[in-house]
């Protein structure tokens, strides 16, 4: 009898302790503004914010000055204090975007501050992984998280784990409740690219309403990319409105049997086999390793001419990419950069930031920027 | 050679013995190919019939239909006088018919006594089914101790045991469930000398106990110790059905080569 | 009373280790000693390992394939093998997720939904498998095609976000006994392997189990019906794993249809416990070891910053290391 009352008090204990880790159990209206902000909606306001320790929380900095959209900076932030400890649960470690570009970037910039980095890999697509380090990260005593999770469906799951140990987390490119936001703005990502597409057609003097809009998505990977095509689509519409309905197309990039690249392949060239008419393509994908993908099977098909068959725009700006502009024969000339490698000295700064109880931006965007033949020697010289 | 002495079985019909088991005029085609003809063979309870003959005989089919594996193409099976039919083996333990074949049917990897309870364990505690190892145990050793089967003991995994003793194990189950007939298939085949001693002994124990046995065997010397009767095969008939007592090796592999003269 | 000459070379002349060594037992107690032999080591390594909330992150890091490997080591003492079970993992969070949103049943009605997926998946397999003669290799693979891509399209390649906080309780409450916080994920795994544990221990068919892997054929001989054991068998393992999918999504806080598929985590975690591929051998402590240890290998490298590359390198080595010792082990 006793162990049964001990089981159920143990159970109920154990309710009433996740009732209060649920995140939106609190009554936070306006005072957090980091709870509920889509990043990818352009008409989605921006506030200062600053965390406070005690309550375990960020809130609403109404002290603070200066334009939310270009106040901040980070070479104004205060150097770091002795042992700061930084816990980056990295994407991955085993693509491109990753190793080559984001994470040594963040080891860059933490051993320029002075800081501890604590590495975890969150191993994409595995949607244990990260709930994993999210423990880890809170038994290591990490002092601030920079979550780089990527399934928006396991936020609430991790920031839970966050929110009881009162660590401050800034999320990287897909927006976390209750965090602070860095990252690519995947819908501008995609109007940028689209609007570059347009142009490009117009200097070839293409037929605009003979245009063939094709995207490459992926079913597996999750909704939060998911901009990246629409916005393509949405520019494309807006600027070129003459191109019909049925000229647009979706196609799935088969990323889970083959992997990104070679999957793309596939899907685009059984694409091009059932419409063997189509000229003037403009097409994109969540990133260069489909978009890629894509551009072999046009020059595989005999159909990669950039001037006359059709374009493919990039995201990310990965190697891949570059080379490709760089060698000015495929018919990927374009890819939409956020400056991977950049992450950390924006990153870092924004985390020691914010430990230092200072007011700092609820979104921060990063620069995003058209690579093309014309500019890629500026932004990225050999 | 009277005909009569070659019909050992019908002399103890004729003495109103009721045989346990009477195959009668039991055929076995496939196609053209006769595996079994017209075969007639009583098996009377605390008699070991010994069957015999060359390769292709039709001696395996034969037991196989006993056993309840095939089923005949035109014949009878008679328990105790009642005609049956065996659709699947199921049907013929069921009639308390054991078939003891070459790879002996033992789990390996269980001790004696869970093998010799295979089928029929002593459970408790419906509807978990918790097993009853003790008692189990306990009735094992009576069982082995009862056969004078040398096991020291019965918690020992049989793949450590020699082949006598899988032997041995693989006819205490037999036992314990309870077999009228105990068919053996070439049981002495992979055994040294002593092993042999050991389970033919074994077998006489059965033939006390009043089981009905049939052995398949080309040993002579085994089945001239063991045998009240011999019956032997020759292209899918049964040529003679003699007596041990009353015949001799030498006329029984005569009969086995050449045939009924 | 004839006594009958024994196999004296293993019965009375091996020594007493050497017997152990080759026994069940024997892989228990070696994975036990690598387990404490690891300890050892990353508590020397690493300050933050030997402490009471990373030995809890641990259980509950490896509670899904813990529940997962139980279940199925049935399935696998017995000589069969489900590679379904990571596609019954994610499609049961799913059904889950979806009947909490839309039956109106509350949990119990998620929890049935979810198990009934495993009941399901199970139960075709087993019939394909026992009945119709299919290897199971093939017909529990085809099962997990046709299941992942049921689960995509049924739920239409979302994840179904749960808020139910009885639901989410599952697998993020704890169990307080005293001063001590168990997440309670850790607990349905012990709960797991106690429940597997006592039914090869003291039941019939535990003891079915290890006959049917031993030899089937001397089971059908001596009456016992193995194809629906078998039948019972993958509707356990899939179920089993139905009800790891439910708590890994009660984990998620969602029902994710494309989680990668993680059978070949539970089954290596099986075979490293001691279960043979052939059956008839295995003891589900073994299991529970096995799965610890790669769980204290993942937490230990990861602590010392290991990068996750040599991770997996690592983890391909142990059970490599495990299957070959296995097979030496029978040689001597």
């Amino acid at each position: 009898m006793q162990a049964v009352r001990l089981f159920g008090s143990a159970i109920l204990a154990g309710l009433l302790g996740t009732a209060a880790m649920v995140p939106g159990a609190w009554a936070e209206g306006p005072e957090n503004p980091t709870l509920e902000q889509n990043p990818g909606d352009p008409a989605q306001e921006r506030y200062w914010v600053r965390y406070d320790f005690d309550a375990g929380a960020y809130r609403l900095a109404g002290d603070a000055s200066g334009d939310v959209l270009t106040g901040w900076d980070p070479a104004n932030v205060p150097a770091a204090s002795e042992g700061t400890l930084i816990c980056f649960t990295a994407e991955s470690e085993e693509f491109d975007w990753d190793v080559v570009l984001v994470n040594p970037s963040m080891r860059r910039a933490a051993e320029a501050a002075g800081v501890e980095l604590l590495l975890l890999n969150n191993a994409y697509p595995s949607t244990t992984k990260p709930l994993e380090n999210a423990d880890t990260c809170v038994t290591r005593g990490a002092d601030v998280v920079v979550s780089f999770n990527v399934f928006g469906e396991i936020a609430p799951a991790i920031m839970a784990k966050y929110n009881e140990a009162r660590i401050p987390v800034i999320a990287v490119d897909v927006a976390h409740p209750g965090s602070v936001f860095y990252g690519a703005d995947n819908c501008k990502t995609g109007i940028l690219a689209g609007e570059f597409a347009v142009q490009w057609a117009k200097d070839n003097g293409w037929p605009l309403d003979q245009i063939q809009v094709v995207t490459g998505s992926d079913p597996a990977v999750g909704g939060a990319p998911a901009c990246r095509n629409t916005g393509f689509v949405d520019a494309i519409k807006a600027a070129v409105p003459e191109i019909p309905e049925a000229n647009f197309h979706d196609v799935d990039t088969r990323t889970g049997e083959l992997g990104a690249v070679a999957g793309a392949i596939a899907a685009m060239t059984d694409w091009l086999t059932a419409h063997p008419d189509a000229r003037y393509i403009v097409s994109t994908s969540i990133n260069d390793d489909r978009a890629y993908g894509i551009a072999q099977a046009m020059t595989q098909a005999g159909r990669g001419d950039p001037k006359v068959d059709g374009i493919v725009v990039g995201k990310n700006a990965e190697t891949v990419a570059l080379n490709a502009i760089r060698a000015g024969d495929s018919p990927l000339v374009g890819t939409v950069s956020f400056f991977g490698n950049r992450y950390g000295d924006y990153l870092v700064p924004l985390a020691i930031d914010v430990l230092a109880g200072n007011a700092v931006p609820s979104i921060v965007s990063v620069p995003h920027e058209v690579i093309s033949k014309a500019n890629i020697d500026t932004y990225y010289p050999e | 050679m009277s005909v009569a002495s070659l019909d050992a079985g019908g002399e103890g019909r004729a003495a109103g013995r009721v045989p346990f088991l009477e195959a009668r005029n039991v055929t076995k085609r496939y196609g053209g190919l006769f595996a079994v003809r017209d075969v007639t063979l009583p098996l009377y309870p605390g008699e070991v019939v010994g069957i015999v003959g060359d390769n292709g005989a039709g001696k395996s089919t034969f037991i196989k239909i006993l056993a309840g594996d095939h089923e005949p193409t035109s014949g009878d099976l008679l328990i105790e006088g009642r005609p049956v039919r065996f659709a699947r083996p199921r049907d013929a333990k069921r009639a308390q018919i054991e078939t003891i074949y070459q790879d002996l049917a033992l789990c390996e990897n269980l001790s004696v006594m869970d093998n010799v309870f295979l089928g029929h364990e002593i459970t408790s505690g419906l509807p978990f089914r918790f097993l009853r190892r003790a008692r189990m145990h306990a009735e094992t050793r009576i069982l082995l101790d009862d056969l004078g089967i040398g096991i020291p003991s019965t918690h020992e995994i049989v793949v450590n045991l020699s082949g006598g003793q899988r032997q041995a194990t693989a006819l205490a189950r037999v036992a314990k469930a309870g077999a009228k007939l105990v068919i053996l298939d070439e049981p002495t085949a992979a055994l040294g000398v002593r092993e042999t001693r050991a389970l033919l002994d074994l077998v006489l124990r059965f033939r006390e106990q009043g089981k009905a046995i049939l052995v398949i065997s080309h040993e002579m010397r085994d089945v001239f110790e063991i045998t009240d009767r011999i019956a032997v095969f020759k292209r899918g008939e049964l040529i003679a059905d003699r007596r041990t007592k009353e015949t001799t090796p030498d006329e029984i592999v005569s009969l086995i080569m050449r045939g009924r003269q | 009373m004839t006594s009958i000459p024994s196999n004296a070379a293993t019965t009375t002349s091996a020594p007493g280790l050497l017997r152990l060594a080759r026994s069940q037992e024997g892989v228990v107690v070696v994975l036990l000693v690598a387990l404490f032999a690891l300890v050892l080591v990353f508590t020397m390594a690493s300050p933050y390992f030997l402490d009471f909330r990373n030995a809890m992150n641990i259980g509950r890091a490896v509670s899904i394939i813990g529940i997962a490997a139980a279940f199925t080591t049935l399935l696998m003492i017995a000589g069969g093998l489900d590679l379904s079970i990571g596609a019954v993992m994610n499609a049961a969070g799913v059904a889950a997720a979806i009947a909490l949103q839309s039956s109106g049943l509350g949990v119990p009605g998620a929890i049935l939904a979810g198990l009934s997926v495993g009941i399901v998946v199970g139960f075709v397999n087993g019939v394909f498998v026992a009945k119709l003669g299919v290897n199971p290799l093939i017909m529990t693979i085809a099962m997990q095609f046709i299941v992942r891509g049921l689960t995509l399209g049924l739920s239409a390649s979302a994840s179904k976000i749960i808020t139910d906080p009885l639901f989410l309780a599952i697998a993020q409450s704890y169990f307080r006994i005293g001063s001590i916080s168990i997440p309670a994920p850790l607990v349905w795994m012990l709960l797991s392997m106690a429940l597997v544990w006592g039914i090869l221990r003291f039941t019939l068919f535990g003891k079915y189990v290890y006959a049917i892997g031993g030899k089937a054929s001397a089971c059908r001989r001596a009456g016992i019906n193995v194809d629906r054991h078998t039948i019972l068998l993958y509707v356990i393992s899939a179920t089993g794993a139905a009800f790891a999918g439910i708590v890994l999504a009660s984990l998620q806080g969602a029902g994710i249809p494309y989680g990668a598929g993680n059978e070949l985590s539970v089954i290596a975690a099986v075979i490293l416990g001691g279960v043979s591929l052939s059956g008839g051998v295995g003891l589900i402590e073994g299991t529970l070891v096995a799965v610890l240890l790669v769980g204290v290998l993942k937490n230990g490298m990861t602590l010392l910053g290991i990068s996750s590359v040599f991770q997996m390198v690592a983890e391909g080595l142990v059970l490599a290391t495990a299957v070959t010792l296995d097979r030496l082990k029978k040689r001597f």
